[in-house]
This record gives C-alpha cells, structure tokens and sequence, in this order.
C-alpha cells in the first residue's frame, strides 16, 4: 500500500511540476518573443 | 481411406472451434459493427475486430511466438516500443500548440485531468490488481490511445487488447460521456462565461515551444522520452516550414501504415484464454470511472483557478484536458454554444486539450518510472 501511496503522489506532483514548468517557459518564450517584435519594429 | 479423411477433418479447424472462440469473434464482429455502421473510431476498432477474429481462427497461428505473421507485427511494432512513438511523431504533425501558447493558463487544466488516472490508478490497486496492472488501467483515463498501449505493452501485456479497446471505446463515446458530468459540474452561469482574448503571437514562439518543451519534460522525467521526443519532433516538422515532405509524410501515409499494424497486432493479443476473464469487466468499469473522474478533475480544476484568476475561465474547459483530441474540444465548444450561440469556446479548448495529451504522457513516465 505504501508503494502504491508514493507512486500516486509523486504522479500528481510529477504531473503538475511539469505542466507548471511548460507554464513558466511558455510565458518566458512569449516575453522573449514580443520584446523581439518590439525591438525589431522601434528599429 | 475413411481414416485419412477423419485425419484431414482433424486437421481443419472446424473440428477445433469451442465457444472461448465463437465468443471472441461475435466481439471482433461487434467491434468492425461499430467501426463501419456507428463511426466509432473506426480508423483502430476496424484492424482490432478484425485481428481479434483471425488470432482466434484455430490452428492458424497467426500469434505463435517467432512464427505467426502478425505475432512479429505485435513483436517488432509494440514490444519493441516501435509503433507508439511513431504515432506520436504523426500526432506532433498534426497538433497546433498556438492555442495553448496564445492563452498559457489553460495549460493547468491539463495536469488537472490527470487526476482521474492517479484516483483510479488506486482504486485498481485496492480491489485488488497489483500495481503494474493498477497503472495500466488509471492510464485509460488520460483518454489517449497510445499512451496507454506504449505503458500497457511495458507493464501489463496481457492486459493491452482489453485496455487498447477500453481506450479508444471511451475515446468514441466522449460526446455521450462528458456533458452530463460537464452539466451536473457547472452552473449555467459558468456555462455562459465568454473567454477573454488571447495574447497575439508575434514572432517564433510555436517554432521554440517543440524543442523548449522537450528539454523540459525529458529532464524532469526520462522515462517519458520516446513518446515526447517524437510528438515534439513532428511539431517541429510542422512549425520549421521546411520541411513539408517530413510533414506529410508523418501525419499521413507513416501514420496511417502504423495505425494498420497497430490496430490488427492490439486485434490479435485478445485470445479467448486472455479476455474472458472477470478483471477485464473491471478494466472496462475502472477505465470508464477513470474517465469519468478526469473529466470531472478537469472542470474543478478550473473553478479552482477562477477563484484566483481576475479574466475568469469557462469550466467546461477543464472537460478538454482529457487527451481525446480533438473530440473533447469540440464537446465543450457544443456545451457552451447550446447555452449562448454567441460563445466560441473551440480554439480554446484546444489549448487544454493538447496540454492534456502532454499530461497523460508525463503520467505514464512516471507510472514508468517507479514501475519498470
């Protein structure tokens, strides 16, 4: 039952601590990406 | 004379039909039934009630280990992890992340619905399945085909030909599954909430997601690889726009020729021996509760989110982040559309829905991880 316990917590955390990272990278990649755009255009 | 025309008798297979036999070919006929006649995900349950028929034709051999012609499609296509990480290159060909990237908070309702696999991941255990086999049938719940055939051939072989067809079963009957879990979830209120608007993409952000995404996830978990780095790598296909060859080739005729082998190698795993048995009624209870469920943790999740959020989100979003791509889309844009005509939830949906079938693949590493 223990094992079960753990791999059941770790999934939802494993799950959650990804999507939270694709979280973070997709607003770095759009900052990235619009400050580009910004600069690119002000030239 | 008359003994060697017995003789030829019992070597017909006639002669060696039991009921376990005719039971399994009234399923594979009941499945290409509902494959041709209702257009249930007749791409897969065509090849698999078909499969299902011919490995259960007697003395024909075709699953005899190292012999049988579609026992090497089982063997050189599922055991060795060949077929799965194809079709995930040809879904990566197909997905658009723009919705995802135009509106990044739905990316949660994603995680959200990966919830109904872990509940029933435990439940199976409870009742009695040991823990590979538990995993293998929480993964149904993602609602994502592959996925659970990749984890079912690592964990739990004999479980793949009813777990494959519990999946994509569910898969099929999303638009008769979900809106009463989606109603009795909601209020109309919420049913009728319109999205804000999305940020606009400006530049390359489609063309860095694939490969930042792939980074990131592979890292966090390893066991997720093949799945991921192909899916990323037929996005990347898509979105670099030079390579439209690679593009089609991966989303149409790589796709379609494995969909053939996988659909008949899944067919022919489920022998009368395998599938008559009681633990497959529970899988195909417990795969349907674990749908349920992810539904249910979806749409929650969301209602979660909009006690923080200040833009509120329509709930029945968190129904998309189940992976039945795009079918699970289209069930909420109907849900909210039958409410006010003027509300345009698809494109949204989309985004939750992509995310979904990235969730079910993180869930299936880890249930990898500790279980391999």
């Amino acid at each position: 039952m223990n094992d079960a316990v753990t791999i059941f917590l770790a999934g939802i955390g494993g799950v959650f601590t990804g999507i939270a990272m694709l979280y973070l990278a997709i607003l770095f990649i759009i900052k990235c990406s619009s400050w580009r755009h910004f600069t690119k255009d002000s030239k | 004379m008359n003994g060697n025309l017995f003789s030829l008798i019992q070597m017909s297979g006639f002669f060696h039909i039991t009921p376990g036999l005719v039971f399994m070919w009234s399923i594979g006929l009941l499945l290409i039934f509902l494959a041709i006649k209702k257009g249930y995900e007749p791409l897969l349950l065509l090849p698999i009630g078909f499969g299902i028929i011919v490995a259960n034709l007697p003395l024909a051999g075709l699953m005899e280990p190292g012999e049988g012609l579609i026992w090497r499609f089982y063997h050189y296509g599922i055991q060795w992890e060949v077929i799965p990480p194809l079709i995930f290159l040809g879904l990566g060909a197909l997905t658009d992340f723009g919705p995802l990237l135009s509106y990044p908070s739905l990316i949660f309702l994603g995680a959200g619905a990966q919830v109904g696999v872990y509940i029933t991941f435990f439940a199976a255990y409870w009742m009695g399945f040991d823990l590979k086999e538990a995993a293998t049938i929480g993964i149904i719940g993602g609602a994502d085909g592959p996925t659970t055939i990749f984890l079912s051939s690592k964990l739990a072989p004999h479980l793949l030909g009813s777990c494959a067809v519990a999946a994509y079963s569910y898969m099929a009957l999303v638009p008769i599954i979900q809106p009463p879990i989606m109603k009795l979830l909601t209020s109309r209120d919420e049913r009728r909430i319109k999205m804000k608007k999305k940020t606009k993409l400006v530049g390359n952000e489609k063309l860095i997601f694939p490969i930042v995404a792939m980074f990131l996830i592979i890292l966090l978990i390893p066991a997720s690889a093949p799945l991921i780095s192909m899916f990323m790598l037929g996005n990347l296909f898509r979105e670099s726009k030079v390579v439209e060859r690679l593009t089609k080739a991966s989303k149409d005729e790589l796709m379609n020729i494995v969909t053939i082998f996988l659909g008949l190698s899944i067919g022919a795993t489920m022998n009368a021996e395998n599938f008559l048995r009681k633990e497959v009624i529970f899988i195909f209870v417990f795969g349907l509760v674990a749908f349920m469920i992810s539904t249910a943790s979806g749409i929650l999740l969301a209602k979660v989110m909009n006690l923080f959020l200040k833009d509120k989100i329509n709930p029945l979003l968190g129904a998309a982040g189940v992976s039945a791509v795009p079918m699970a889309a289209r069930v909420v844009h109907k849900m909210g559309q039958a409410e006010d005509k003027k509300n345009y939830l698809l494109m949204y949906a989309m985004g939750p829905n992509v995310a979904g079938v990235i969730g079910t693949v993180i869930a299936a590493g880890v249930f990898l991880t500790f279980l391999k």
